[in-house]
C-alpha cells in the first residue's frame, strides 16, 4: 500500500491543525487557572460586571422630599418607593437614580458619604438562564455578589454530600427533607440531630435551601444533599474531641465538603489529625475565620488542611468583625448589619420567639461566609473536580479583588499584607470557578482528545494503515467528544439541566459518581471513579472492537466508535493528570497523576491499535 | 471555678450572642446563660469556669461556662 506521504514534510494543512490544537490547549490551559497564581499578585480596581451604566439604587434612611430633590440635583429619579419595615428597621425610601455615567464613580462616592445614605450601589444586570422564583431571593446579595445565580445553569450541587458541623439541622419547609441523610449527634443530653439554636440550621440554608420551590429564599448548591453532624450545644458550645470525631464520622461517611462554622482558641492535636484525616480522603474542610474582629484565625481554620474563610459585607470590604491572618485564603460574603439589618445573610432558621417554628432571618459572621465556600466547593465537585487541592485552587485563583461586590463602598479595600491577611486570595466568586472547570476543562479535554486522535491518524497513515481519502465517520467523532466528557463546556448554557443529557456534561467517572456517589456505598462510588478515571472501560471495548470487526476495525461503525471513546478518554485523563483535578481513595495523592498519565498512554494505545489487527511496528 | 465581675453584653453575631465584658476588660463567651442574665447592660458577678480555648460558634474569645450568678 502507498504509504499517504510520500516525503517527509507533512501538508500546509496538517500543520495548520496541529499549530491551532497546540495554541486552543495552551489557550484553554492558561484559562482554566491552571497557570494562575493567586489573585492576589493582580488585585487592581476593576469595574464591576454587567454594571448597567449611569444606573444607581440608592436606599435612604426615613422618608423625606428632601431625598427626591438630591436624585433630582444628581440626575433623574426613575424610581422612589417609600419602604416601612415596621418600628424595627424604621422607614426607607428607595431611590432608583439615572446619572451621567462619566460622573457615575463621583455620584457614587458622594452619596455614600451622607450619613442618611444605607447604600448606593451600581445597578447590575444579573445574567443567568434561570432565576429562582423563591420570593425573597432577591433580598439575598450574598448568594448574587458571589456568582450564584450564574454557576446554577451549570450545576447545582447535585451528588454531592456536605456534612455541617453545627448545633445541628431543623428541617421546616424550606429544607428539602429527602436531600437530608443519616447525620450524628454528638453532644451529651440531645437526642437526635435536631437544632435547638438555629445557627446549625441558617448555616444549612446558605449551602442547600430548596431554590426554585416559590417559597422563603435560595442556597448556594441547591441540590446537594446535607449530613447534619450536631457537635455544639443549644448554648453554642462544643468540644475539640466531638468535633474531631464528627470530622471523621463526616469523612467516613461519603461527604465530600465539611462546614465547620465553629471555632476557638484551642489548637488540639486530636483536631489537628481529623481535619489531615478528612482531607486524605478527599473532603475539602471549610472553616470560619473567627470573630474576633483581630488578627489571629481561629482553630480548626488554621490548621493545615483547612480552607480558612473570612468575611465581607455587601460591598465586598472586610467586615468589622472578622478575624485575619496568614492562615486566611478566601473571604465570602458574612454580612454586615452596620448600615442595616439587611447588610446580614438572610436564610431560614428557627424563630427567636418560638424555635419549633420557622423565620427567615438576618445573620452575620464568618460562619456564614463559610457556607458560601462550602456551597461553592459542592458545585465544582459536582461537575467532576474531586481532589480537595484542585477545588482551593480553582476557587482561589478565580477569586475577585475586595471591594468588588456590587453594593460597593465610599471606602477602598486594605492594602498590602493587611489585604492579603483579611482577604487570602480574594472574594468569591462561584460563576468564575465553575466556568473555569466546565467551559476552559471541557474546551481542553478536546482539544487533548483531539490532538492524540490526530497524532494517531498521521503515525496510522504513515504506516500505510490507512489511506488518505478515509474520512472521519460520525461514530468516531460522537464516541471522541461524549468521552472526552467535552461537553461539560456546554454545562455553562444549561446543558446541565436537561433530563438526560445532563449525563452526558460531566467526564466519565463524574456521571458514575454523580448517580452511585451515595453516602454509605463509598465501595460502589469509588469503583465507579476507578472505572472512570482509568482506561479498563476503553480498553475493553477496543478488545471487543478488535474481536468483532475485521483486518481494518476502524473502518466498521463499532471500531470507529471505540477507537473515538479510547481517545476521548485519553484526552480526559491526560487533563485529569494535568489539572491534579482528581482524588482516588486507594491511591496516595502523589501517585494519582502518575496513575491517570499512564492510564492516558494505554487508552491511546488502545485507540491506536484499531486502525488494523496487524500488531504495530 | 472562678466568680468574674463585669457588664452583661449582647452582640449581634451568628444570631446573638452574650458576653461579659470583666471589669479588667476582658471578653468572655456566656455559655449556659439562663435567660435571667440575658440582659444587656446588666451589672452581675458570674461563677463558672473559663475555657480560654472553648470551641463554639461565637468564635469571639474565651468562653465562661455558667454555674451560678447574682446581680449586683
Amino acid at each position: 500500500m502507498r504509504p499517504y506521504f510520500s516525503g517527509n514534510r507533512p501538508a500546509l494543512s496538517e500543520r495548520a491543525i496541529v499549530a491551532l490544537l497546540a495554541l486552543l490547549a495552551v489557550l484553554a490551559f492558561h484559562l482554566g487557572g491552571c497557570s494562575r497564581g493567586p489573585a492576589s499578585l493582580a488585585f487592581a480596581a476593576e469595574p464591576i460586571e454587567n454594571q448597567i451604566p449611569g444606573l444607581i439604587d440608592v436606599e435612604l434612611r426615613g422618608f423625606s422630599s428632601e431625598h427626591r430633590a438630591l436624585g433630582a440635583l444628581l440626575g433623574r429619579v426613575i424610581e422612589d418607593e417609600a419602604l416601612s419595615s415596621g418600628t424595627l428597621f424604621g422607614d426607607k425610601e428607595f431611590l432608583v437614580l439615572e446619572v451621567d455615567p462619566a460622573r457615575e464613580a463621583a455620584d457614587l462616592s458622594l452619596l455614600r458619604a451622607r450619613t442618611d445614605v444605607i447604600f448606593a450601589e451600581p445597578v447590575t444586570r444579573v445574567q443567568a438562564l434561570w432565576l429562582p422564583n423563591d420570593p425573597d431571593f432577591k433580598k439575598q446579595w450574598h448568594l448574587k455578589a458571589c456568582g450564584a445565580p450564574q454557576a446554577w445553569d451549570a450545576t447545582r450541587g447535585e451528588g454531592i454530600t456536605v456534612a455541617v458541623l453545627d448545633t445541628g439541622i431543623t428541617v421546616f419547609d424550606d429544607l428539602d427533607a429527602s436531600r437530608m441523610v443519616p447525620g450524628h449527634d454528638y453532644v451529651a443530653g440531645s437526642k437526635d440531630v435536631h437544632d435547638d439554636n438555629g445557627h446549625g440550621t441558617h448555616v444549612a440554608g446558605t449551602i442547600a435551601q430548596s431554590t426554585g420551590n416559590g417559597l422563603g429564599v435560595a442556597g448556594m448548591a441547591p441540590e446537594a444533599r446535607l449530613m447534619p453532624i450536631k457537635v455544639l450545644s443549644a448554648g453554642g458550645s462544643g468540644t475539640s474531641v466531638d468535633i474531631a470525631d464528627g470530622i471523621r464520622w463526616a469523612a467516613d461517611h461519603g461527604a465530600r465538603v465539611l462546614n465547620l462554622s465553629l471555632g476557638g482558641g484551642g489548637r488540639s492535636e486530636a483536631m489537628a489529625e481529623a481535619v489531615a484525616y478528612a482531607r486524605d480522603k478527599g473532603c475539602v474542610v471549610v472553616c470560619a475565620a473567627g470573630n474576633s474582629g483581630a488578627r489571629g484565625v481561629s482553630f480548626p481554620a488554621a490548621y493545615p488542611g483547612a480552607l480558612a474563610v473570612s468575611a465581607v459585607g455587601p460591598g465586598g470590604l472586610s467586615a468589622p468583625y472578622t478575624s485575619y491572618g496568614p492562615e486566611v485564603q478566601l473571604a465570602g460574603p458574612g454580612g454586615d448589619k452596620t448600615l442595616s439589618e439587611e447588610g446580614g445573610v438572610l436564610q431560614q432558621t428557627l424563630s427567636e420567639d418560638d424555635p419549633g417554628k420557622p423565620a427567615y432571618r438576618w445573620f452575620q459572621g464568618t460562619s456564614m461566609a463559610t457556607p458560601h465556600v462550602a456551597g461553592a466547593a459542592a458545585l465544582l465537585e459536582s461537575v467532576g473536580v474531586t481532589n480537595p487541592g484542585a477545588v482551593e485552587r480553582l476557587l482561589t485563583s478565580t477569586a475577585r479583588p475586595p471591594g468588588t461586590y456590587p453594593a460597593g463602598s465610599a471606602e477602598a479595600a486594605e492594602e498590602g499584607a493587611l489585604r492579603v491577611e483579611k482577604y487570602g486570595a480574594g472574594l468569591l466568586d462561584a460563576q468564575s470557578a465553575v466556568r473555569h472547570a466546565t467551559l476552559w476543562w471541557g474546551l481542553l479535554r478536546l482539544a487533548l482528545a483531539a490532538l492524540g486522535a490526530f497524532f494517531a491518524v498521521k503515525h496510522a497513515r504513515h504506516l500505510g494503515q490507512l489511506n488518505a481519502s478515509d474520512k472521519l465517520t460520525a461514530p468516531f467523532v460522537l464516541g471522541l467528544v461524549v468521552a472526552s466528557g467535552a461537553l461539560t463546556m456546554l454545562a455553562p448554557l444549561g446543558l446541565d439541566r436537561l433530563p438526560l443529557l445532563g449525563i452526558l456534561a460531566l467526564p466519565p467517572a463524574g456521571m458514575a459518581a454523580r448517580f452511585l456517589g451515595l453516602p454509605g456505598t463509598s465501595l460502589v462510588a469509588s469503583t465507579a471513579g476507578y472505572l472512570g478515571w482509568s482506561p479498563i472501560a476503553p480498553l475493553l471495548l477496543a478488545l471487543a472492537a478488535r474481536g468483532l470487526a475485521g483486518a481494518r476495525p476502524i473502518k466498521t461503525a463499532l471500531g470507529a466508535l471505540a477507537a473515538g471513546v479510547a481517545f476521548g478518554w485519553a484526552g480526559q485523563l491526560a487533563l485529569a493528570a494535568g489539572t491534579r483535578s482528581v482524588h482516588l481513595p486507594w491511591l496516595p495523592a502523589v501517585a494519582v497523576p502518575v496513575f491517570l498519565g499512564l492510564s492516558a498512554v494505554i487508552a491511546w494505545s488502545a485507540g491506536r491499535g484499531l486502525f488494523t489487527r496487524e500488531p504495530l511496528r | 471555678m472562678s466568680a468574674i465581675r463585669g457588664k452583661v453584653e449582647h452582640r449581634d453575631l451568628e444570631g446573638g450572642v452574650w458576653l461579659l465584658v470583666a471589669d479588667d476588660g476582658k471578653r468572655y463567651t456566656l455559655i449556659g446563660a439562663p435567660r435571667e442574665l440575658r440582659t444587656a447592660g446588666a451589672q452581675v458577678e458570674v461563677e463558672g469556669t473559663v475555657d480560654e480555648g472553648g470551641m463554639g460558634l461565637a468564635m469571639a474569645g474565651p468562653q465562661l461556662h455558667v454555674r451560678t450568678f447574682k446581680k449586683i
